[in-house]
């Protein structure tokens, strides 16, 4: 239970700092699940959608936390509650294995954030959330309470390990929902299907639940939530996916798709609808 | 698709729409009153008094309700219906503005006319009109009947071949107005829409004259890779751009193709995406129409030719 990531000491410890809706501008009301990762002395934050399991996302936005830290990071007072920070800068994932195995920190930022900037894996954590199992049954509320105290006492190491590891496990155990990797809370998949109509997609695409039209030129657009590339080209993101249907050309140059008069925020609609509408 | 589409059919925009909505009204009002004389009548004869049955089921009154009542009624409703909608078909005056509308398999042929009839220049698919002003339209069919219909604005009536209608509409506030065929001509029937945009008095002068100059204008050779494409590829064979060698006239007229609301008669928005996919494959969006699929054109080439239509305005 003590043993860290990769077979180390207890000195690998997770604290969440907070597990309750996140109040900054950019993700205002979203239940997200806010982690502070320390690990040999190095101290890394992430960010974790419910409903997204199996990999921490990092977000290439400045964030907030808005709790209490069990220690000093980067600037932020322990002990110091609601504090709004942008603790973490641009983080950029790291495609490993299966593309969402590992994640880091940029080399760039790593020392605004803390000392270290090292990889650290997801593994570890979910290995221990594995081994948590038994514990699914204290569920989500349970876990939500434990979380608004912070943990002060460095001496509760072992504390904060299972603190940790129930607190993630409503999200990667007991979360009976399937992964979905193109979740986009802010996207209205509903509107992205009026947007697509209105827009005449379906004159060089079929798309699921639009019957008519369904234009032959460009490919078919069922199935995009398991689509490995973009216009042949690009990974299948749904920030990638978005700004190619609004402006193809300057991503891939030379194909066929020329940009389109949509808004970003319509592009993003129809993004999400896309991955809604063709996922079997 | 574009703003006014689908057209709602009780929200007339004009004074001859609201003739023929009120018409409309008028004759749901009745069909609902009669129903439920019949209904309740029925149920009388099936369940009533046995003297309310004879009284029913007697001579007297089916000569009331089966002959005198309908005679009455109906007389009186043909009468008042053409006198509200009498103005619908006036004859033309002289001084109002005249478009033709030819309907065609399976798009609308405008042209404007000047006083002597004859066109000032050509579009298709979409007809502007000033506001607050009646417009005669000549309607004519060039193959099969069809039956032009602009829910808001007037009326519906045929187009048959030989013939030529006369029907007037009118807008009395700016916008967009959808209208539909309205009297099944084969195959992609349901994919004949049409578009009228109303435009302020002085908006729409201005966009006469200019399209009228455009029309008898001459146009500086376009060397773009569109332009060639649109003579080597075959465009031209069968549609028309003022000014330049493409005068093919069995297709819609393409002179004004870049400034349109819609694309394949009012079915689809227009831009450049829309446009790559109509002329890589047509019959994908609209079957049977008698544009072939120009499934050999490279993506650029699809590019430059919508590029090339977009830059008609």
């Amino acid at each position: 239970m003590t043993s860290g990531a990769g077979g180390q000491s207890a000195r690998g410890i997770a604290t969440v700092v907070k597990v309750e809706p996140l109040h900054s501008r950019n993700y205002a009301g979203l239940d997200r699940h806010l982690g502070i990762v320390r690990r040999h002395g190095a101290a890394f934050g992430s960010i974790q959608p419910s409903g997204d399991p199996r990999h921490l996302r990092m977000l290439a936005a400045a964030i907030g936390i808005g709790g209490k830290l069990a220690f000093k990071v980067s600037g932020i007072e322990p002990g110091k509650a609601r504090r709004a920070d942008s603790v973490a800068q641009p983080i950029e994932p790291v495609a490993g294995e299966a593309g969402i195995g590992r994640a880091r920190i940029g080399a760039r930022h790593g020392d605004q954030f803390a000392t270290g900037g090292k990889a650290i894996g997801r593994s570890g954590f979910h290995r221990r959330a594995a081994a948590q199992q038994a514990t699914c049954h204290q569920g989500t509320g349970e876990g939500s309470n434990g979380a608004h105290g912070a943990i002060t006492r460095p001496r509760a190491d072992l504390f904060r390990l299972v603190l940790a590891a129930m607190l993630l496990l409503p999200v990667t155990a007991c979360q009976g929902e399937p992964e979905n990797r193109r979740e986009m809370p802010l996207a209205d998949a509903g509107n992205g299907r009026e947007e697509a109509i209105a827009a005449g997609c379906g004159a060089c695409h079929a798309i699921p639940g639009i019957a008519w039209p369904q234009g032959t030129v460009g490919p078919p657009l069922d199935n995009m939530e398991a689509r490995g590339l973009i216009g042949g080209q690009l990974p299948n993101r749904p920030d990638v996916l978005a700004a190619y249907i609004r402006d193809a050309p300057s991503l891939v140059p030379g194909t066929g798709m020329p940009a389109m008069p949509i808004t970003p925020e319509q592009a993003r609609d129809i993004a999400a609808y896309l991955y809604q509408a063709g996922a079997r | 698709m574009f703003e006014g589409w689908p057209p709602p059919v009780f929200d007339p925009a004009g004074p001859y729409a609201y003739a023929v909505s009120t018409l409309g009204w008028i004759l749901i009002a009745m069909a609902v009153t009669v129903t439920l004389v019949v209904v309740a009548t029925l149920w009388l004869a099936l369940f009533g008094r046995r003297s309310t049955q004879l009284k029913i089921g007697g001579k007297k009154a089916i000569w009331l309700g089966g002959i005198i009542f309908p005679l009455v009624v109906l007389t009186a409703l043909l009468i008042y219906g053409l006198t509200l909608t009498r103005h619908l078909s006036d004859p033309i005056q002289g001084d109002e503005l005249r478009v033709r509308i030819t309907g065609e398999m399976w798009w609308w042929r405008v042209a404007y006319l000047d006083d002597g009839g004859q066109a000032l220049w050509h579009d298709a698919n979409e007809l502007h009109i000033p506001v607050g002003e009646p417009v005669v339209l000549e309607l004519e069919s060039a193959d099969v009947i069809h039956s032009f219909w602009v829910p808001r604005l007037s009326g519906k009536l045929d187009m048959i071949p030989g013939r030529r209608n006369l029907m007037r509409i009118q807008a009395d506030v700016p916008g967009t107005y959808g209208g539909q065929c309205a009297e099944y001509c084969g195959g992609p029937h349901a994919l004949m829409g049409f578009a009228v945009i109303a435009h302020e008095p002085a908006q729409f002068a201005a966009l006469m004259e200019a399209r009228a100059a455009r029309e008898v204008a001459a146009v500086p050779p376009d060397e773009s890779d569109g332009a060639l494409l649109f003579d080597v590829a075959g465009c031209a064979a069968c549609h028309r751009i003022a000014g330049t060698t493409a005068n093919g006239l069995a297709g819609p007229d393409l002179t004004h193709m870049g400034s349109r609301r819609t694309l394949g008669a009012g079915i689809l928005p227009n831009n450049r995406g829309t446009l790559m996919g109509w002329i890589g494959d047509s019959q994908a969006l609209k079957p049977n129409n008698r544009m072939p699929p120009y499934a050999n054109l490279t993506a650029d080439q699809l590019q430059a030719l919508a590029i090339y239509l977009e830059a008609q305005r």
